[in-house]
């Protein structure tokens, strides 16, 4: 079974998607995000989205998304339309 | 094997070509790329390879076919900006004009995500608007409706 270093389980999806955006292995990222997300939140299908404001000034977004199965995929650099169509699309709010 | 679906617009098509990936039965690799029609140019842009779930390949034909329903009554009516969950494009049904069967048309945007900014690391989209016909968006619909039914027989993975 795949994890982070904080033992959070991977889905196979994940596995693929998280390098694709620019998170390296052991995925030490997806653990920061979670622990020091600034917005959590739930999907309409009960998934936990983790938000966390980054960049300059605090105008970009990193994202990890929780199912029952694990890390489904994760995101860095969202801009605030990317988020908000994110929400709009799977159902949470993207902000407090 | 790669699998193409195309959409065609009076200005531009739209192809997705999907792939299988070994990681996930859930998902396929997906490259979409927009091409300009030619006798206004000779432009083509790909999107950077991304996965896209059945559930948004479900989800992209239940959008279209909501726009559609929703035309009928209202035709002014311009549904939410669609995206899949890994951000490889993103489309958005806007006004037109629609009757009964396939008889009809309406504004259709669509962007694909050519990659990252170097200074930011965020994402860039290019894309462009025209009107689709009825009769191709069925096309199209047709199209991912056979590749979902074989998704779900080999895998059995539910697009909902």
């Amino acid at each position: 079974m795949h994890t982070t270093p904080k033992g959070r389980r991977l889905t196979g999806h994940a596995r693929e998607s998280l390098i694709r955006h620019g998170f390296q292995e052991p995925f030490d990222t997806v653990d920061a995000i979670i622990e020091h997300a600034t917005h959590v939140t739930t999907q309409a299908d009960g998934a936990i989205v983790y938000i966390q404001r980054a960049g300059r000034r605090g105008r970009s977004y990193h994202m990890v998304i929780e199912g029952a199965d694990g890390i489904v995929t994760g995101m860095r650099n969202l801009t605030r339309h990317e988020l908000n169509n994110l929400g709009r699309n799977y159902g949470f709010a993207p902000h407090p | 094997m790669v699998q193409k679906f195309v959409l065609e617009t009076e200005g531009y098509r739209i192809c997705f070509a999907l792939q299988e990936t070994q990681a996930a039965k859930e998902s396929a690799d997906v490259v979409v790329e927009l091409i300009l029609d030619r006798n206004l140019g000779d432009v083509a842009v790909k999107s950077v390879p991304t996965l896209m779930t059945v559930r948004d390949l479900s989800r992209l034909v239940a959008y279209f076919e909501a726009h559609i329903a929703r035309l009928q009554q209202h035709p002014d009516s311009e549904s939410y900006v669609f995206v899949p969950l890994e951000l490889g494009f993103q489309v958005q049904a806007l006004a037109g004009e629609v009757q009964a069967g396939d008889d009809g048309e309406f504004s259709l945007r669509f962007f694909v995500n050519v990659g990252e900014s170097d200074t930011t690391g965020h994402r860039v989209y290019i894309g462009g608007e025209s009107v689709v016909t009825l009769k191709n968006l069925r096309v199209f619909l047709a199209s991912l409706h056979g590749a979902l039914a074989a998704w779900s027989r080999a895998h059995g993975v539910s697009p909902v």
